[in-house]
């Protein structure tokens, strides 16, 4: 194979849509991911991903990078990269540290394999904040930000909207639709399992708040949309067990799926093409820099399996390596190449404009007991806080989804070493340093909390920052000597405005659904909480119809070059009002019917 | 000839990349002039523990839990050249060589050579390389086993073992003894109910991987603590050794007329008090400068021991998910049994769980 029509770098949500869609089409493809290929079990072969509790938060290891928090420990899933081996740093008060990110996965499939399934649509007003905002007047921003720094997507809902119900139907995903804040035309979800008696309470509360916030036209919950397929899936040719209420095991979130039933981008698009002859998928291959002449990439550089240089040729390259690494890699690239520095940079908003989510919820005890061990990711969502109406009441300048967690601290290793920890550096924490919880003192503890927690939580738009940045690290090198990813990152004040507020209404759904409200709060409270909300790593290199404002364009062609394509979560202006996994491979998929029109 | 505990398993290159990547994988490949002093990762190994390989594998029925497959792996260096190179070990006759066979990526040698064998679980084994007609131990693997005679050999242990290797008895019993006071596991109601677990167990041994020894009241926490500090959590070993003995010198100090280990209730709760609180008259802070460190160590291990997957050595049987199924029962208006708050067997693997689809 001399040049493929289309080398992807990255196999999850960003890069395998379009594999799939170039590789059906008979072009040639080539996928490099850095990370294993695990497969599910087959009847004769056993899958690498387990039901065990020590694969996803696994033993201790330690940090031993020349950061502030060396010496602190980590518990890592199999599947995200070793940060000693390659880290990403984030910058906080002066200070460097490494971190567990959560959802950033290392394997085909990226992290759809990690993550609970949620996959919640954006709203038509996610995709048009710059518009929304022009002219109000927001509180806790002084100098304008939000209406300066929001930008309308360049492409709008209604454009989306036929690529959400591909992604539905083809990545296979339950839920339903009535009751979503978002216009619907076509019906693609499969019917979700029963909810788990825990969710009831969730449930209730939702309904409650929706009618105390708008009596006259109430927000319902709706049930969460979760990449996991309930029926049999024709377009990946899976095939669930005879008891399908078995897939609600609660190792769900943080765990890839053994049977191949959480629909990552591996088994539902890339496995059912893998034979053809037209496509090769390359695991284990680290893409370390890409050339490039007058504007066409001319070859990308990657490390085999065995760390050996390879080089490959493409007409078309397409980066989705996670927002974090992919700017990274095009930074790299720009050191090495004077082309390539001079198109990437060509405006200095690569790296800009970094984008997380605003998280947070709220976590109370229901009355009584469940078995929390026979459940998915979450149960019911709702848009309550998510439509025009109440962002104008509430004088904010954009929405959250929320919706209630179902397998957290279900299990018994994860509810102890979620104990008092606000998120995954924190783990093990409480438990090891609560001398007191030992003996009775645990047997009181399981009694008040096994089978009994339950959780809300939110994720809302971050505003954007010019300042929020990725930038290559001036010293710290990964374990293949190129400089690793340097995240700075500030919340802004209409940010902790916003998370206050929805962080409240959490609260108010476990109270009004009669559970005992224990906290509630955002992760900007968290200890580390300024390097803790990289669950989702967004922008970087945003998409739009300016050259001057964007780093893409509204095809995710890198401007001043005619063939890079930029194609995960680093596109997004702002983030959205949701999960972002399904919007990024809605987006790939809208990306590769143009690259067909190209090709 | 006696026929080899150990079957030769077809390699899967795919699966042995996988491991081999991301953990051996590494050196500067750009920016070779920048290559900074501290750069440990390009030479020190990620995870070295998980080597050799010891993967599930299925039985003549077609479940796991009896065997594990095992796939050792020999990383050559720069400029290593290899003209032969095979692996003996106690899996089998020592006379007999499993040679090992080149991991190639399209076409080319990637450098990694390996074999793969099937083995009982529940064992320890010793093993080394013979490379170009020379004996290596293992350059990856830290375990090591010492004989008698001062000769050394590489050393791994497959799942549901006890690896007590590296510890004495009394520093096991003294293990107990604090491990004891974090579990819940002390209640007269939970003491009967371990007793009547290990009962049924004991009865369906045949279907176990491992044998039911008495476990002194816990469900194999202290077996979990010593297998990962064998294994996974190496580096708090030396934590373990130094604290055990200043603990036991300390205990001797109170109460010179017995044995660390056998001390009275008391003297271990005050221990376990002081240590929290991190002033311990007695303790040797120029040895160990934070006893309420090691405390944290304890408490962790112990809470992971007693609730992870019992092919880490704890758990034993699924005691530590039993007792949980047990303590939270669902009954009915006639306050009869119907049922479970906890119905962990669904999820897990036959024989230790009933799931119907998932293999292990």
């Amino acid at each position: 194979m001399s040049v493929y029509d289309a080398i992807i770098i990255g196999s999850g949500a960003g890069g395998a849509p379009i594999a799939y869609m170039l590789a059906k089409q008979n072009k040639t493809v080539l996928v490099l991911e850095k990370g294993p290929l695990i497969r599910p079990q087959t009847a004769t072969t056993l899958s690498d991903f387990k039901r065990d509790e020590l694969i996803s938060d696994g033993t201790e290891k330690v940090l031993k990078l020349n950061v502030a928090n060396n010496g602190e420990p980590f518990y890592a899933s199999h599947v995200e990269p070793d940060i000693n081996d390659e880290p990403h740093i984030y910058g906080d008060n002066g200070k460097d540290f490494a971190t567990i990110e959560g959802y950033t996965a290392q394997c085909v499939g990226g992290g759809t394999n990690l993550y609970g399934g949620v996959s919640l649509r954006f709203t038509p007003r996610d995709f048009k904040l710059q518009s929304f905002n022009a002219g109000r007047n927001l509180l806790d921003d002084p100098n304008g930000d939000v209406e300066r720094e929001s930008r309308d997507w360049p492409v709008d809902y209604d454009a989306f909207l036929p690529y959400y119900e591909k992604t539905e139907e083809l990545i296979g995903l339950n839920g339903t639709a009535e009751n979503q804040a978002k216009p619907w035309n076509l019906n693609k979800y499969q019917t979700p399992l029963q909810a788990n008696p825990i969710s009831t309470y969730a449930f209730d509360g939702m309904r409650k708040l929706g009618q105390q916030l708008n009596s006259a036209n109430p927000a319902k919950p709706y049930r969460t949309p979760l990449a996991v397929i309930t029926a049999d899936h024709a377009p990946s040719g899976r095939k669930v067990p005879a008891d399908a209420a078995s897939l609600k095991t609660s190792f769900v979130n943080r765990y890839g799926d053994p049977l191949g039933m959480k629909s990552s981008t591996w088994v539902s698009l890339l496995s059912p093409i893998e034979d053809l002859p037209n496509i090769k998928i390359k695991p284990n291959c680290t893409v370390t820099h890409l050339n490039s002449q007058n504007g066409k990439v001319n070859k990308v550089f990657y490390l085999d399996p065995a760390g050996n240089m390879q080089g490959a040729e493409g007409k078309i390259i397409v980066v989705a390596c996670s927002a974090i690494e992919s700017v990274r890699l095009l930074k790299i690239s720009a050191l090495l190449n004077q082309d390539f520095d001079q198109r990437i940079n060509q405006n200095q908003l690569l790296g800009k404009y970094f984008l997380t989510h605003a998280f947070g919820g709220a976590s109370g005890i229901i009355p009584g007991r469940v078995d929390k061990s026979v459940a998915l990711d979450s149960d019911w969502a709702t848009d309550c806080c998510n439509n025009d109406q109440f962002l104008i009441d509430k004088g904010l300048w954009a929405g959250a989804t929320i919706y209630n967690n179902t397998s957290d601290s279900a299990l018994p290793l994860s509810l102890f070493r979620t104990k008092d920890a606000m998120d995954l550096d924190m783990l093990w924490k409480g438990v090891q340093y609560d001398m007191n919880l030992k003996g009775d003192a645990i047997t009181a503890f399981l009694d008040k909390n096994f089978g009994r927690r339950i959780s809300i939580s939110y994720m809302a738009n971050q505003v954007p920052q010019f300042n929020n940045r990725i930038d290559l690290h001036p010293t710290i090198r990964d374990k293949w000597n190129k400089p690793v990813a340097y995240i700075n990152k500030d919340w802004h004040p209409h940010d902790k405005k916003l998370m206050n507020e929805i962080a409240t209404h959490c609260g108010s759904i476990l109270q009004l659904g009669g559970v005992a409200l224990e906290g509630s709060g955002s992760s900007y409270q968290a200890v580390n909480g300024l390097i803790r909300i990289a669950n989702h790593v967004l922008g970087g290199a945003r998409f739009g119809n300016a050259e001057n404002d964007s780093v893409l364009d509204r095809n995710c062609r890198a401007w001043h070059f005619d063939n890079l394509y930029v194609t995960d979560g680093a596109f997004m202006p702002t983030s959205g009002s949701g999960n972002p996994t399904h919007t990024i491979e809605a987006n790939s998929f809208r990306v590769a019917d143009h690259l067909l029109t190209v090709i | 000839m006696a026929a080899p505990f150990a079957a030769i398993v077809i390699q899967n290159d795919e699966q042995i990349l996988n491991y081999c990547t991301k953990y051996l994988a590494r050196g500067a490949k750009l920016f070779n002039e920048t290559v900074a002093p501290d750069s440990f990762n390009l030479t020190t190994v990620s995870e070295n523990w998980r080597f050799p390989l010891v993967l599930s594998q299925t039985d003549e029925k077609g479940e796991t839990g009896k065997l594990n497959k095992v796939i050792f792996i020999w990383h050559t260096k720069p400029g290593e050249n290899i003209s032969s190179i095979a692996v003996v070990g106690s899996f089998a006759p020592l006379y007999q060589t499993f040679p090992l066979t080149p991991v190639t990526y399209e076409g080319n040698n990637t450098g990694f050579y390996t074999c793969t064998v099937d083995v009982p679980v529940g064992k320890s084994y010793y093993y080394k390389f013979i490379v170009n007609g020379s004996d290596q131990l293992d350059r990856i693997n830290p375990q090591r086993k010492k004989f008698t005679n001062g000769k050394e050999w590489s050393f791994f242990f497959t799942d549901y073992y006890n690896s007590s290797e590296e510890f004495e008895e009394w520093e096991i019993s003294l293990l107990y003894r604090l491990a004891n006071q974090v579990v819940p596991f002390r209640t007269e109601e939970a003491q009967n109910f371990i007793n009547r677990f290990y009962l049924t167990l004991a009865k369906r041994d045949e279907k176990l991987a491992m044998p039911i020894y008495k476990l002194d009241d816990s469900v194999g926490e202290v077996n979990y603590i010593t297998n990962v500090l064998a294994k996974e959590e190496r580096h708090h070993l030396q934590d373990y050794k130094v604290c055990l003995a200043l603990i036991d010198k300390l205990l001797r100090t109170k109460n010179p007329f017995t044995d660390s280990w056998m001390v009275s209730e008391e003297l271990i709760i005050d221990l376990y008090n002081e240590m929290a609180s991190g002033n311990v008259p007695g303790w040797d802070y120029n040895q160990y400068a934070n006893p309420t460190y090691f405390l944290g160590l304890i408490r962790r291990h112990t809470i992971t021991g007693a609730f992870s997957h019992p092919k880490y050595g704890g758990n034993i049987g699924g005691a530590g998910w039993n007792y949980l199924n047990q303590k939270y029962p669902i009954k009915n208006d006639a306050a009869q049994v119907t049922g479970s708050y906890f119905n962990w067997q669904l999820a897990l693997e036959k024989p230790l769980g009933r799931n119907a689809d998932y293999t292990g």
